[in-house]
């Protein structure tokens, strides 16, 4: 009876005080308002047509009212070789561009950093950046034209008495092209991170190792590089838990039927059996295969990142 | 700073400054010569046979006097800006009004909601599901599908939490003792000490909303309503130069890359004039770690 009465007590007193707290607080809440209401309509309703990756929907009957198939949009993504092809394609793109374009920002920074010339290294920098400014829809605008029949690419090739190459079309060359143009566009910007812990590294550390006698390359591979080690794991492990975004705005604007086996990739293919095939199921069956999997990763990797790194969530 | 000294001792020393010079020069050239190109294109009067123009040849404005007088532009163009500037003020306050709760600890449901935030920057319902709420609500070829889904951005207000809680408490203690309620206290005592990085996450939002063109795409079929990145997306991409000219001109063929070219000059032309003046406020924020728990 009298522990009933002391929780009870306890109770009431907790919820009151808890009820207090979220009066004291009560601005707070209306200021998060319209965020949370953009953050539930945009993000988290469409959650609930995700139901339709298990049914065959009917425009008609809606979300809900569709029927129940199971696991069939499932059954069939393994069955056909469209989608194995599109999950490699993503994985070897991604992967590529981890192990190709992601090192770039680091040297680019390394190398930047041994501008001496003031001046110059800011103009450098700041040229870096432009690409990274401009959409995809406009840097593929201009590729198109760099790289086809008629363009400065295949003159140059022709000067040389080589044979004229339409690069966009062949599937040899599309993904080392999706390489070399994401490497161009992102080498400057991705250097930012690296540049700024190169910023923070002590003069001392330099200035004593002139005095043994280091050589600035000694200097680049034994102080600068081992100081920014650190953000380059961090960097290198977020990157990993991105895997399956293979970029979608890059291939989108540069891909065409014909180079469909080496440059469709999960979100092009999401893309395509949705919005053109109308294939509503699928297509949503598609992407939750591509969500799921993608967010286990970045669990995987944000634990891996906080145990070993201590950077996380 | 080591590398202002000139006199390199090592031979691999001036190997490597004179590569790096080399590299640096290489790859500024590599970044300009397609933009310059495009530039010496919209002052050509005739076409390009193969190659690319260094200098323009038959020098002439026409392009820029023919795609400026195409009331299809003048309207796309007005709506990225419509969208640039309403988008991002509608953006940056939201981002504000959801940060600054955010980042006081001792809110109730502060980790719940925080969780639920970053939770939306990783996983999504996909396209489709989204295609079929934004046609349930209305957002179909609507002007309000190009502003309202870009409002609630999770990695901004993430950002923008951790700069406020550097702030000291102190100053939001003094200021609730002396009666003023939190709203006042974010706006008049807060608001002033954040506007380093308003700048970032102003100009982040603008640019994200200027050279968005997938939303506009697919939710957006009234010409009249469209956006820039889209009409350049029909012109290069699709290779409808028509896309411009709706009111049935016909395009002669010495114009068609001049067309293009002043097209896309005019469509990044307030970017590149504005990024590198700017420079310090889109890095500033990168470089701190935006997702601490």
């Amino acid at each position: 009876m009298l522990m009933n009465n002391i929780s009870a007590r306890s109770n009431a007193k907790q919820k009151q005080s808890l009820g207090k707290r979220i009066w004291r607080y009560r601005y707070m809440y209306l200021m998060l308002l319209p965020a949370l209401t953009a953050m539930i309509i945009f993000h988290y309703v469409p959650l609930y047509g995700i139901q339709i990756a298990f049914k065959k929907f009917n425009a008609v009957a809606g979300i809900w009212g569709s029927k129940w198939i199971g696991l069939k949009n499932f059954q069939r993504m393994f069955n056909e070789n469209t989608f194995l092809n599109v999950l490699r394609n993503t994985l070897w793109i991604s992967g590529l561009k981890l192990f190709i374009s992601f090192p770039c920002g680091v040297i680019f920074a390394l190398l930047l950093n041994e501008i001496g010339n003031l001046r110059l290294k800011k103009v450098f920098q700041t040229v870096s950046y432009l690409p990274h400014f401009i959409s995809w829809v406009v840097i593929a605008g201009i590729m198109r034209s760099v790289l086809s029949l008629n363009g400065p690419i295949n003159q140059l090739i022709e000067l040389f008495g080589g044979e004229k190459v339409y690069f966009l079309t062949k599937s040899s060359y599309f993904v080392p092209i999706l390489i070399i143009s994401d490497i161009w566009k992102g080498m400057g910007w991705g250097s930012i991170v690296y540049l700024a812990a190169i910023a923070g590294i002590p003069v001392e550390l330099y200035e004593s190792a002139k005095i043994d006698g280091a050589s600035r390359l000694q200097c680049m591979f034994y102080i600068t590089l081992p100081s920014i080690m650190y953000v380059v794991a961090i960097m290198f492990v977020l990157r990993t838990g991105n895997v399956l975004n293979a970029g979608f705005d890059q291939i989108f604007n540069l891909y065409s039927p014909i180079v469909y086996d080496v440059a469709d990739i999960i979100d092009t293919n999401v893309y395509r059996v949705g919005l053109i095939n109308i294939d509503f199921s699928y297509s949503t069956a598609i992407a939750l295969f591509k969500n799921v999997v993608g967010f286990t990763l970045l669990l995987v990797v944000n634990r891996v990142s906080r145990n070993k790194l201590q950077y996380g969530v | 700073m080591h590398n202002k000294e000139k006199g390199a001792l090592f031979i691999s020393d001036k190997i490597l400054i004179t590569f790096s010079y080399c590299f640096m020069v290489l790859f500024s050239i590599s970044v300009l010569l397609p933009f310059w190109t495009v530039i010496m294109d919209s002052l050509s009067g005739s076409a390009l046979k193969s190659g690319a123009r260094l200098w323009p040849e038959e020098f002439t404005f026409n392009a820029y006097k023919s795609v400026l007088s195409q009331k299809t532009l003048l309207v796309n163009y007005s709506n990225t800006l419509y969208r640039t500037i309403f988008g991002t003020i509608l953006c940056i306050a939201t981002t504000f009004f959801a940060a600054y709760p955010l980042s006081k600890k001792n809110m109730p449901f502060n980790r719940l909601l925080t969780y639920l935030i970053l939770f939306t920057m990783y996983f999504s319902g996909g396209l489709i599901p989204q295609y079929i709420l934004y046609k349930n609500i209305g957002l179909m070829d609507s002007r309000l599908v190009l502003i309202l889904p870009g409002m609630f951005n999770a990695y901004y207000i993430l950002v923008m939490r951790n700069f406020i809680s550097e702030i000291p408490a102190e100053l939001e203690e003094s200021a609730f003792l002396d009666g003023a309620n939190d709203f006042v206290i974010a706006v008049k005592v807060y608001l002033p000490l954040l506007l380093p990085i308003f700048a970032t996450i102003t100009l982040w939002s603008a640019v994200a909303l200027w050279n968005e063109w997938f939303t506009a795409m697919i939710y957006i079929q009234t010409q009249s309503k469209q956006v820039m990145q889209v009409l350049l997306r029909r012109m290069l991409i699709e290779a409808q130069l028509a896309a411009l000219y709706d009111d049935g001109t016909t395009v002669v063929q010495q114009t068609e890359d001049a067309i293009k070219a002043v097209t896309i000059i005019i469509t990044i032309l307030p970017i590149v004039c504005t990024y590198p003046f700017a420079q310090k406020y889109f890095i500033q924020g990168l470089t701190t770690g935006a997702v601490k728990g």
